[in-house]
């Protein structure tokens, strides 16, 4: 059983980074109805900077700080720039404008700092925790807490804020919340700055952990915009079970066996797996779990 | 919400469902290089830094020196200064190639772009084959087999390149070797990554095939290093499926420990270590030995960045095997120990098909000339790296398969060539290549050949040392196509 046990505790680091990456998409989408699949790439380019700053021999932590601003900048210049103007355009348009700035940060990393893996200068304690017979790296231990603590942060926001009550009330009518006062163009600002600091962060906490390339981040908003889904892209209580649901699951089904079928031998099985539940999750969800509730009440 | 927010979005989530669905098809070879070069084509640039137009043509030709052989006697055939067959005019030979310089692999197959263009810039700018110069023709094909596959039809049909090179993105090579061979279409000098390059009749591959290696690997844990049992964790891509593979058919089943599959997008390989130390528990428990987890030894059948990424994951859980770990020329590469220290002082082991820039080999005339050439147009390049020495060895191979078949070269004149190649040495950096060897058909096992490299501490992160010194230092596969 120990072994199970392991095999999800070393699944919610990675699911709670995915939550992160997940609940800036949503958090954008909720303000500006643009769902933006660039967010891997923000978080990438936010790693980079970090890392090419701490490279010109700024300490980590201003480094940190640095690239963290840089995340919010990022993020405002996207939707001052790029998005605002699209506004008035099908939402779609806006969508494929965040692929291409998903294209344009990758192929500015890669051109800038090569395809090879670069070190992310380490922030996060090294060694391991034994506990009920199991072993859990101090740095996932941290990368837990610090990603629980942002969440937590988020979901303050949301409910207990001026800024969240005018990110929801933009959100469930742009026109009506303008009128009661919301300045709605600088909610609106806001929310991709704190957008781009989330997928910012989580790009710096996972970069140890999954290598620093152009590409490696950009994977991991995959499963990130799968626990979006799982939130109908509006709740962030429910995009973030999704995501260590997924992050569980990863971790947990290679070591799954039933007789001599060993999933771990079962090519793409974590990621048929999360896209069969996402697909299940999007059939069964509204209707047949929360039926109409949901709606009217998470947007 | 009203009901057009409420369609809009679900119209989004749907959008959102398909572009995840669609993305999950390619999670295992992604191309997330969504600007790629020109339908798949694009600007390539020289050496020398010089752009160059559409689909990265380029002919060499304006650096001067170096050794790397090229010439040929200008005046030896009668076909000098005329065309001879499609794609050989009186003044260029035109060769096309597939890169995977972006997407997944890329870490891997970029690198090799440089060694083949530093040795033909070397032989252009020492006066080209007869006369003839190289103009290659080359693409990215980002790892996608299909688009691959696309490339190297458009190569053939709309360049109408003489032959193809190298084209080290294998997975586009693997998918279009039907076609190949259809058309009749050579290609000198591939990768040998994947089994089919050497079952075909249109493929010469420069370096020693996965199996083999695998095989040759296999062999050494067990009788040099004295390993009772093995955890395999291999990544599932072509090559890492058939190092699997080979270990899995060379390895006495009462040996294998451990066998676990990654994916590219590997996210953490905590749990994968996890997982080799329970089935490593288990196979304990079934040999009655203590039950640890910890085996002798993981061969390790993946790519450098996943390499990377469990050795650091195995260092923060302390996870270490008894003996060591090793694999491919996927870990011969300065990425891997560059990053941790781990690496060297837990022992692991690589190998590589040529004879690799160590001091052991500094006085080799053929080691110098090639760190000369590529220093020359790639002062930065990465010597050590194994796939970068293979491009410019499979260049070496190409442009001596069209010198010995004369001025008047054809298409079936280099096959006929080709295939008679024997006791070789590409560049001077391969064991003796010979083509026709097993004398079976068309098979074209030429390099047998892997010499086995290990990490040692240093005052930094470690270096490469050869693994075994005197005359046993390279070995031969005995059984290449088992």
């Amino acid at each position: 059983m120990s072994f199970y046990f392991q095999l999800i505790i070393l699944g919610l680091p990675i699911g709670v980074l995915w939550a992160l990456l997940a609940t800036s998409v949503v958090m954008i989408y909720r303000a500006s109805r643009v769902l933006n699949l660039a967010v891997g790439g923000t978080a990438m380019f936010t790693a980079y900077v970090m890392y090419q700053l701490n490279l010109w021999g700024v300490p980590v932590v201003l480094a940190l700080i640095g690239a963290l601003a840089f995340a919010v900048l990022f993020g405002i210049a996207t939707e001052r720039w790029l998005l605002r103007p699209l506004r008035d355009k099908p939402m779609l348009v806006s969508v494929i404008m965040t692929v291409g700035v998903l294209a344009l940060t990758t192929e500015l990393a890669s051109d800038r700092w090569g395809v090879d893996r670069q070190n992310m200068p380490r922030i996060m304690p090294s060694g391991a925790v034994h506990f009920a017979g199991i072993a859990v790296g101090l740095d996932r231990i941290f990368i837990l807490a610090i990603t629980l603590l942002v969440m937590a942060a988020v979901v303050y926001l949301f409910r207990y804020t001026t800024l969240g009550i005018s990110m929801r009330a933009v959100s469930d009518d742009r026109r009506a919340a303008q009128l009661m006062g919301v300045p709605a163009g600088r909610v609106s600002t806001t929310t991709w700055a704190l957008g781009g600091l989330l997928g910012g962060t989580a790009g710096i906490l996972l970069s140890p952990v999954i290598g620093l390339t152009p590409n490696g981040l950009v994977f991991q908003s995959i499963p990130a915009l799968a626990a979006a889904l799982f939130g109908g892209l509006v709740s962030i209580e429910l995009t973030f079970i999704g995501a260590m649901v997924l992050g569980v699951l990863w971790s947990l089904l290679p070591g799954i066996s039933f007789g001599s079928l060993h999933l771990r031998e079962v090519t793409g099985v974590q990621e048929a797996a999360i896209f069969l539940l996402v697909i299940a999750f999007l059939y069964v969800r509204w209707e047949a779990l929360f039926g109409s509730e949901l709606r009217e009440e998470e947007i | 919400m009203s009901d057009g927010g409420s369609i809009s979005r679900r119209v989004v989530l749907i959008a959102a469902t398909l572009v995840l669905a669609a993305t999950a098809c390619s999670i295992q070879a992604p191309d997330f290089q969504l600007v790629s070069q020109g339908g798949g084509a694009g600007p390539g640039v020289l050496p020398s830094g010089v752009a160059t137009g559409a689909g990265g043509s380029y002919a060499g030709g304006q650096f001067g020196g170096g050794t790397v052989g090229g010439g040929g006697p200008a005046a030896s055939g009668n076909c000098v200064g005329k065309a001879t067959d499609t794609g050989v005019t009186g003044s260029t030979i035109k060769l096309g190639s597939t890169f995977a310089i972006s997407g997944p692999v890329s870490s891997i197959s970029g690198p090799i772009k440089k060694g083949v263009l530093a040795y033909f810039n070397e032989v252009n700018a020492t006066g080209g084959i007869y006369g003839r110069k190289i103009d290659l023709k080359y693409y990215d094909d980002g790892w996608d087999a299909q688009k691959g596959k696309g490339l190297i039809k458009k190569l053939v049909e709309q360049d109408k390149v003489f032959a193809l090179t190298t084209v080290p993105s294998s997975n586009g090579l693997d998918a279009a070797t039907s076609y190949l061979e259809s058309k009749r279409m050579p290609v000198f000098g591939s990768s040998g990554l994947i089994e089919s390059q050497f079952r075909s009749p249109m493929i010469w591959p420069i370096g020693t095939g996965t199996r083999s290696a695998s095989r040759i690997g296999e062999s050494d844990i067990v009788n040099r290093l004295g390993a009772k049992n093995v955890a395999v964790v291999w990544l599932d891509l072509l090559s890492g499926a058939e190092a699997r593979d080979a270990y899995e058919k060379a390895l006495p089943k009462r040996m294998l420990a451990a066998d676990r599959r990654v994916g590219l997008s590997e996210a953490e390989f905590s749990p994968v270590w996890a997982d080799v130390k329970k089935q490593t528990r288990d196979w304990q428990k079934a040999h009655g030995k203590t039950q640890d987890g910890i085996p002798d030894f993981v061969a390790l059948l993946i790519d450098p960045t996943n390499a990377v990424k469990a050795l650091e994951a195995a260092q923060n859980l302390g996870f270490k095997p008894r003996i060591g770990w090793g694999g491919g020329a996927p870990l011969f590469l300065d990425l891997v120990l560059g990053s941790t220290s781990y690496a060297a002082d837990t022992g692991i082991y690589a190998q590589t098909s040529f004879i690799p820039p160590l001091p052991e080999f500094a006085a080799n005339p053929a080691v110098q000339a090639y760190i000369r050439t590529v220093h020359k147009y790639y002062p930065n390049a990465d010597l050590l790296n194994p796939y970068l020495e293979g491009g410019y060895a499979g260049a070496a191979l190409t442009v001596e398969i069209f010198k010995r078949a004369g001025s008047c070269l054809t298409r079936e004149k280099a096959i006929e060539v080709a295939n008679s190649i024997a006791g070789y040495s590409a560049a001077g950096l391969t064991q003796p290549l010979t083509y026709k060897q097993l004398g079976v058909g068309q098979s074209h096992y030429g390099n047998l050949f892997i010499l086995g490299v290990q990490a040692v501490k240093d005052s930094k992160h470690g270096h490469w040392k050869v693994a075994v010194q005197g005359s046993q230092m390279w070995a031969k596969d005995p059984s290449p196509g088992a």
